[in-house]
């Protein structure tokens, strides 16, 4: 009943309500479409950089004379948690047969069981080479073109994402065959990829390289992404939480409404008020009885504000971010609605209070 | 059923303290049905407001029904109101909101809560409503709908709907016509013969006081007199 009540209270200010309700629905679709924004932003980085940050890369010191790694380095690294993948690197010459014209590119030599573990999504074999976006797009070739190496046709088998791991203008070849361009005893290996599963354990690793390789002077450069993508994955927290802040902004002002609302329905209902007390309605019942008005106020604006916020979050995310929407959007949509509903009760804590407070007998004589 | 004693109730206005009630004394036993007549400053709505419980004296005691109310604060204050007291007002004082039935329902909510089946609570209202002699194809009328010997019969189910011993009726026709006014008194009448309910009515109109059985004269904040219409034997 007191839900019921509550309900045709509301109903008897249809029009104060519903403004009050605008209110609240603005806050809350601010609030979590700001959120799925900074989600989209966040996501969006992960997919162009997350792949990478199981990784760290080794680069010989040149500073101190150092310009590869032999095969002792890497056999040292072996005792370490994590795949440890050597890696050729050149720069050459390529002749691309169809266009009849030469391009200058890095090329890479990995093992190739090695490949596998690079999430490059290609395959590669012993007459075949990768190339990535760069080198496809400003040479105008794709799968199946013919590329030539020291006069040795290699098929395109695939084409991969440039990363942080190898630079734009990049081709990748299988160890045996870079070794075949290259000198077949050459076991100098210009950097070495570790693949480490599980992203805890990256400054571990970092550390343990650190002291096999660099014990008497410092022979090598350890590099990771994953103190980089913290970082840039902190600022967009502090961003999206900001904007989020902005979003509340709304919500607060959305509850202050809600307050004024309340207030103005405690003044016109206070004889009412003071009829319920003296047939038996403790403060607490009238407090309920506010409550209940500012929860199903509270209840029904978050929803429907929630559920704009998808809309809105979808609109930003699919045509400003160009990612997709994920469960990231339900986490948002949550906080709107518990941010929602908390600011409607809040908001009519005092009203209610004050209603509660009247002396029954004033609020009787009250017209 | 009902004490006062020495109750004296004053208010300050514009640092003038005002006596509403000077020193009454005043028993109202079990079943009586009592009128309080008095122009208006008498004191008699502050006599029937500290009696309701929805005041407290600033000197004297109070007992409803045995219970000393000086003490109660305002929890221990409202279930008095709620389980001993039913109130009748003089403008019906019905939630506009809420049908015939769901007001005479109200007073249920607040004393039970969920612990009462929506069943039950129907039921009881429903018999409430007969016992105030409201046609039953009137229950699901909201107030606005019902005429004003109608809508005093709803809030005198109302009155009835925890069972209470005591009925305080604050002017209960003041609002009627004379003959629809007469027709309720008529019921408050039959409520105290019948079930056997203490009936307290304020009036200043003499034709409604003499249904009581006994008159108390309010002048001043003081009892001028009494006058027993009927022979009270103790019941």
């Amino acid at each position: 009943m007191y839900f019921e009540l509550a309900k045709r209270n509301l109903k008897r200010n249809l029009l104060r309500s519903v403004l009050a309700l605008l209110g609240i629905i603005i806050g809350v679709a601010a609030i979590s479409s700001l959120g799925i924004l900074g989600g989209g932003l966040k996501q969006g980085i992960m997919e162009n950089l997350g792949s990478i940050s199981n990784y760290i890369i080794v680069f010989p010191n040149y500073q101190n004379g150092y310009t590869s790694f032999d095969k002792r380095d890497i056999e040292k690294l072996r005792v370490l948690n994590c795949k440890v993948i050597p890696v050729y690197a050149t720069s050459d010459f390529v002749y691309i047969k169809g266009k009849n014209r030469k391009a200058y590119a890095n090329i890479f030599g990995i093992d190739k069981n090695d490949i596998k573990y690079l999430n490059l999504k290609v395959k590669v074999s012993d007459t075949s080479v990768a190339v990535d976006t760069f080198f496809s797009n400003v040479n105008d070739v794709n799968v199946g073109d013919q590329l030539e190496i020291k006069n040795i046709s290699l098929r395109i088998s695939g084409i991969y994402n440039s990363t942080f791991l190898f630079p734009d203008n990049s081709l990748i070849l299988t160890a045996k065959t870079y070794r075949r361009f290259y000198g077949e005893n050459n076991y100098n290996y210009s950097r070495i990829i570790l693949y480490v599963k599980n992203i805890e354990d990256i400054n571990k690793i970092k550390n343990e390289t650190d002291k096999i390789l660099n014990r008497k002077e410092k022979k090598c450069i350890i590099i990771s992404l994953n103190s980089i993508l913290e970082a840039i994955n902190g600022v967009i927290t502090k961003v999206s939480y900001f904007l989020m802040g902005i979003g509340a902004i709304s919500l607060l002002v959305a509850g202050i409404g809600i307050g004024n609302v309340m207030l103005m329905s405690v003044v016109e209902r206070t004889k009412e008020i003071g009829v319920m007390r003296s047939i038996g309605a403790s403060k607490r019942d009238i407090i309920i009885l506010f409550l209940y008005e500012a929860l199903i106020l509270g209840v029904i604006g978050s929803l429907i504000g929630a559920f704009l916020s998808l809309f809105f979050g979808y609109l930003i995310v699919h045509y400003l971010l160009k990612t997709s929407l994920s469960y990231y959007a339900i986490f948002y949509m949550i906080i709107g609605i518990t941010f929602g509903i908390l600011t409607s009760l809040i908001s009519a804590l005092y009203p209610a209070y004050k209603a509660s407070r009247l002396d029954p007998i004033k609020a009787l004589r009250n017209e | 059923m009902i004490k006062l004693k020495n109750v004296t109730k004053t208010y300050k206005m514009g640092g003038e303290i005002i006596y509403a009630l000077k020193n009454v004394n005043l028993r109202i036993k079990e079943g009586e049905f009592v009128s309080i007549m008095g122009p208006s400053g008498s004191g008699k709505s502050t006599m029937l407001n500290i009696i309701g419980c929805l005041d407290k004296p600033t000197e004297g005691e109070v007992y409803i029904d045995n219970i000393k109310t000086n003490d109660l604060d305002d929890d221990g204050l409202t279930k008095i109101r709620r389980d001993k007291i039913g109130f009748v007002f003089q403008q019906f004082n019905l939630i506009p909101l809420l049908t015939a039935l769901e007001n005479v329902e109200l007073p249920l909510i607040f004393k039970y809560r969920n612990s009462m089946s929506e069943e039950e609570r129907r039921e009881r209202a429903l018999k409430c409503l007969k016992m105030a002699e409201l046609e039953e194809r009137f229950a699901n009328h909201k107030p606005n709908q019902l005429s004003g010997g109608q809508q005093q019969r709803v809030a005198i189910a109302r009155a009835l709907a925890n069972d209470p011993p005591i009925i305080l009726a604050d002017e209960p026709t003041g609002a009627l016509d004379s003959k629809t006014g007469e027709r309720i008194m008529q019921l408050l009448k039959k409520l105290n013969e019948e079930d056997k309910k203490t009936v307290v009515v304020v009036t200043h109109d003499i034709n409604v006081a003499r249904f009581g059985e006994r008159i108390i004269y309010l002048k001043d904040g003081e009892i001028e007199k009494e006058e027993k219409l009927r022979g009270f034997d103790d019941k």
